[in-house]
């Protein structure tokens, strides 16, 4: 069973072929389904993450899916700044900055599927001012966001 | 932001899946953002705001 | 239970200051939105500005359920579906504060966060803000175990103990909708019987994980780190208790968002604006509608149709009808 709608994926399809211009990558971190569960990380949704980021790499060629083991790959998982699961890394020219944790469920999956446009554009739909702001940036900011699903 | 500027990493987290992180940043509400562990706010901003609150942490 | 909803495209352009438009419409709840609607496709030239998110008091709410032929209840994708419809026929929106307005003579000045905008009229439509306890640890504990949003807070209470202040609607509605996740419920309200409707007490009563407190008042918010529990007050007896809560939502009932007008359109004591029957203030070209206006019902229904009385009524006033 498909968690996202036959409806949704024809649009996604389309939305995608017209959108993307770079190709995304997108890393998944899980854990294995190992019968062996790793204490204090336990991962609540990572199976119907997996399946969430397979469908959506589906609609595309243009999205290429990595399935990384996040203790067998742990030092892929350092390198990437991932230090929980489920792990999305959306990458393209962003380098690995634009990182979901958690299955984006709800309208997080529109704005995740935004993100991967974004992502693929390498621009947003930010103000001009914003983002001559940004670019004068010279230390780092790390945001996170909390969300719920809704 | 992340996307446009090489300074940004942006993550956005499942609250209900990191519980410890939640308590951590005692996080009672959403949208919650946290930056650099130094400027925290709640609710969604117009972007002119949420950008005052990038360049304050920026600054700290 | 997972589900995986895509929002409609965003394609509404966004105002540029200076311009002068036909409509400003001040705030983009349901009634704001709905006057965009009308006003656009009465081919007025419209923009719509907005401080947060669209959709007011709606976008904090579990689930819209009274709307009349709507019978599956919406939330968010009632707002998106109003975004849609009047960016469809041609509305414009802004994010932005408003710092100042001048809403006296023919072009109406609106100054925000993102420049200087006129119009030749003007929509209120600001809503409300939720009331608050004016409790001691009320603004201390905000976001740290004080909420005025269920929906948005209720899952950070997992199988915990919430009080609920208020006996409206909107109090015991929300604290129906917080049983999902915490353990108990009290609802704590000033007077000896609920203010709510019928079909919402009925269902509270009916719901094991709520308990009631009475002819109490909340006299002050206590905690640490968060919220640990609340000094009550019981107003017949005079005598206080403590009761240990993990958190409080506070449904007190709600402000009119008029300060910015204060001096500009006449206001009623509470600050709501009246208007007649075309939603018209006493000044000429400006209008309210929705929440912020007084009025005997504050509903959804009659937000929209409030916006929709007001955008005609301003697109006559514009054609000098």
């Amino acid at each position: 069973m498909p968690l996202i709608s036959a409806d949704d994926q024809t649009f996604l399809r389309d939305k995608f072929a017209k959108e993307l211009v770079n190709t995304v990558d997108i890393v998944l971190f899980t854990q294995g389904d190992s019968p062996l569960t790793v204490r204090g990380q336990e991962c609540a949704y990572c199976k119907e993450t997996r399946q969430l980021v397979e469908e959506v790499s589906a609609l595309s060629d243009k999205i290429n899916l990595a399935v990384r083991d996040f203790v067998a790959d742990a030092e892929k998982a350092k390198q990437m700044g991932v230090d929980k699961i489920p792990a999305i890394v959306l990458d393209s020219g962003t380098e690995e900055r634009v990182k979901y944790y958690g299955i984006p469920s709800g309208y997080e999956f529109s704005s995740f599927v935004e993100d991967i446009i974004d992502v693929s554009k390498r621009s947003t739909n930010l103000k001009d001012n914003t983002k001559q702001a940004l670019a004068q940036l010279t230390k780092d900011v790390h945001i996170q966001v909390f969300v719920t699903p809704t | 932001m992340a996307i446009e500027s090489a300074h940004v990493k942006a993550d956005v987290v499942e609250a209900s899946e990191f519980v410890p992180l939640v308590e951590k940043y005692r996080v009672h509400g959403v949208p919650k953002v946290v930056i650099n562990e130094t400027v925290e706010f709640e609710g969604a901003l117009p972007e002119d705001r949420y950008l005052a609150e990038v360049l304050k942490a920026a600054q700290s | 239970m997972l589900d995986f909803k895509l929002r409609p495209e965003d394609s509404t352009p966004e105002g540029e200051p200076n311009d002068v438009y036909d409509l400003i419409i001040l705030g983009g709840g349901p009634a704001g939105l709905a006057a965009g609607l009308y006003a656009a496709r009465a081919g007025l030239s419209t923009l719509l500005i907005e401080k947060g998110i669209l959709g007011g008091q709606i976008a904090l709410t579990a689930n819209l359920e009274n709307f009349p032929g709507c019978i599956e209840g919406m939330g968010a994708d009632f707002i998106f579906k109003l975004e849609q419809q009047a960016s469809k026929f041609g509305a414009k929106i802004t994010y932005a504060d408003v710092l100042d307005v001048n809403l006296q003579g023919e072009t109406k000045t609106i100054g925000t966060s993102a420049g200087r905008f006129l119009a030749k009229a003007v929509t209120i439509a600001t809503g409300t803000s939720f009331q608050k306890l004016e409790a001691p640890g009320e603004e201390k504990f905000r976001g740290r175990g004080v909420s005025f949003c269920a929906t948005c807070d209720g899952a950070f209470y997992r199988d915990k103990v919430v009080a609920v202040i208020g006996g409206g609607d909107a109090a015991v509605e929300e604290g129906d909708f917080l049983t999902r996740f915490a353990s108990k419920v009290i609802i704590i309200h000033r007077r000896d019987a609920l203010r709510a409707t019928k079909i919402v007490q009925d269902r509270a009563f009916a719901n094991p994980k709520i308990e009631f407190r009475w002819n109490s008042v909340v006299e002050e918010i206590v905690g640490d780190e968060t919220v640990n529990g609340l000094v009550l007050r019981d107003v017949k007896t005079g005598e206080r208790s403590e009761l240990p809560v993990d958190g409080v939502f506070v449904f007190i009932g709600t402000i009119p968002n008029t300060q910015l007008f204060k001096g500009q359109v006449t206001l009623n004591p509470q600050g709501f604006v009246p208007t007649d029957e075309k939603m018209a203030t006493n000044v000429p070209g400006v209008f309210a509608a929705g929440d912020v206006r007084q009025t005997p019902l504050r509903q959804v229904v009659t937000a929209t149709a409030d916006g929709a009385i007001a955008a005609v009524y301003a697109d006559r006033y514009i054609h000098g009808e």
